[in-house]
């Protein structure tokens, strides 16, 4: 079996016991890049040459008896947005391509490489994570490794698809409405949104203050497990991943979620139920003003963060970002005062509901991956733009922070598609066990995908 | 144009004049198609009647 289709688990045991060094894992990652990387477009920055040398590091360190640690020799990428020692921080646009280099990586990734991982690259996302394409005006298109027709999603698009691709075994993103479910759901891998603030977002570009995680990608739950493990200190999720799921303490989301869902996305949500026990629906009440109040807020601060661009250097923008960032940052400040006093009020509905609930599905998009270039979809009977309705069922989740695992439901000759397992804010172990029990037990799986 | 549009078009041009804010020629329509569907977002909310006791905190702790 080639390096490129193992876990991060398997991978880090094979090169502490020396069955495989970490330049051969590395080696058989560069060239599946460099052969199928054209098509895909994934990588924004290769880093191929320091990784090399990060990789004979940590073999000298094999060699020596030393333990490099959890992730040894395991190959990541980071989307644009994060701090890499050495290169412009460019968040996927050219205003930031003459930033200074970063001085040092966040703390996010320097936790990753002290765990022993090897750096790729950079990976390609909408510009300033504004979208849910990944069609970025200056880097190009990332396509679906799946079935490069279709989009990958965004905005971690490239985070998404370098690890379904095969190219890397963990990739970090950034996910503020949706950026990292929803290309997991069309890419078919794992990823974890954890609780709003969980993670550092020290040395990640900003795109909405009150809405940004920091979260990763991965092709099974355990790697992504150990990720986050690994990307923070004051939870661990690894001990607890056996844990056996209650049933009657899990639910469907209806109303909302289900409304303009595909049969087929719709179908995968039941799967997954099925797969857990669980038998009830309910009700998160209004989440379609969560939906409302999310966009607006996201529209507003991602304005007031350019503001002062968009008047120094709005041609360097694309120009759809240009103008969504104009109409948001001139919206009435009454808007966004209801709609942050809304957000406390639907945090409240959401605690009640854990009241009686551990866990809470939900599909992640309301279909699969959109064709290269298809415009609009139907939402509530009408044409509406892909860009902004791939987030109608991710928003009002992350609108209040709640930590989710979006697991892929892949096979039966149909594109990927993702459910959310939703819990409480910082029970993320909790959705990772049963992010767990569903793939061992055959529900959901994120094999790599065949270019 | 609707009666709603023209509304947010006014609005728009005040609101980019008094917050210095300009808006490109080639940009006017793409700027009003986002406001305008703003707006409609914003509808949701506005019409919604909270408890008057909720605020809204600076910073979102969930």
């Amino acid at each position: 079996v080639s390096a490129t289709h193992c876990s991060a688990v398997e991978l880090a045991a094979a090169v502490r016991a020396r069955r495989i060094s970490a330049v051969e894992v590395l080696t058989d990652h560069v060239v599946r890049i460099e052969a199928f990387d054209c098509t895909i477009n994934s990588f924004t920055d290769k880093t191929f040459a320091m990784a090399r040398s990060q990789a004979a590091a940590i073999d000298e360190k094999v060699t020596a008896g030393i333990n490099p640690g959890p992730l040894a020799g395991v190959p990541i990428a980071v989307k644009n947005l994060i701090d890499v020692a050495g290169l412009a921080t460019r968040a996927g646009s050219k205003i930031r391509r003459t930033a200074a280099p970063a001085e040092v990586n966040a703390p996010v990734l320097a936790r990753l490489m002290e765990a022993g991982a090897v750096l790729l690259g950079t990976l390609n996302m909408d510009e300033f994570a504004s979208g849910f394409l990944t069609d970025n005006i200056h880097n190009g298109l990332t396509r679906n490794p799946r079935n490069a027709s279709y989009i990958a999603g965004g905005s971690s698009g490239g985070s998404a698809a370098a690890v379904a691709a095969g190219f890397a075994v963990l990739t970090l993103g950034s996910d503020t409405n949706g950026s990292i479910r929803v290309p997991a759901a069309l890419c078919g891998v794992f990823g974890l949104k954890p609780s709003y603030g969980r993670i550092d977002r020290t040395g990640v570009f900003p795109f909405v203050d009150s809405l940004d995680h920091v979260g990763a990608f991965a092709r099974s739950a355990a790697d992504l497990t150990l990720a986050y493990d690994l990307m923070q200190d004051s939870d661990k999720a690894f001990p607890s991943l056996q844990q056996r799921i209650n049933a009657t303490h899990v639910a469907v989301l209806d109303g909302w979620f289900e409304q303009n869902g595909s049969a087929e996305i719709l179908g995968a949500v039941d799967r997954v139920a099925a797969g857990l026990g669980a038998t009830q629906r309910v009700t998160l009440p209004e989440a379609h003003r969560a939906h409302a109040g999310a966009s607006c807020i996201t529209a507003f601060e991602g304005g007031q963060l350019h503001k002062q661009r968009l008047r120094t250097q709005p041609q360097d923008y694309d120009p759809a970002t240009r103008r969504r960032l104009i109409a948001g940052a001139l919206q009435p400040a009454e808007v966004i005062h209801q709609a942050q006093r809304f957000r406390y009020w639907f945090r409240e509905q959401a605690r009640q509901l854990f009241e009686r609930f551990d866990i809470l599905l939900a599909p992640a998009t309301p279909c699969v991956a959109p064709f290269v270039g298809q415009e609009t979809m139907i939402v509530d009977g009408q044409h509406a733009p892909v860009r902004s309705s791939l987030g109608l069922y991710t928003q009002p989740i992350s609108f209040i922070g709640l930590p989710t695992v979006c697991v892929p439901v892949t096979g039966d000759g149909v594109l990927p598609r993702g459910v959310q397992i939703v819990t409480a804010p910082g029970r993320e172990a909790l959705g990772l066990a049963a992010a767990f029990q569903l793939e061992r037990d055959g529900v959901i799986s994120a094999p790599v995908a065949v270019l | 144009v609707t009666h709603n549009e023209a509304i947010v078009e006014k609005y728009i041009r005040a609101a980019s004049a008094l917050l210095d804010l300009p808006i490109r020629a080639e940009d006017w329509q793409g700027v009003l198609a986002a406001a305008v569907d703003l707006e409609s977002r914003a509808k949701l909310l506005m019409e919604f009647a909270l408890p008057i006791d909720i605020a809204a905190e600076p910073r979102f702790v969930p």
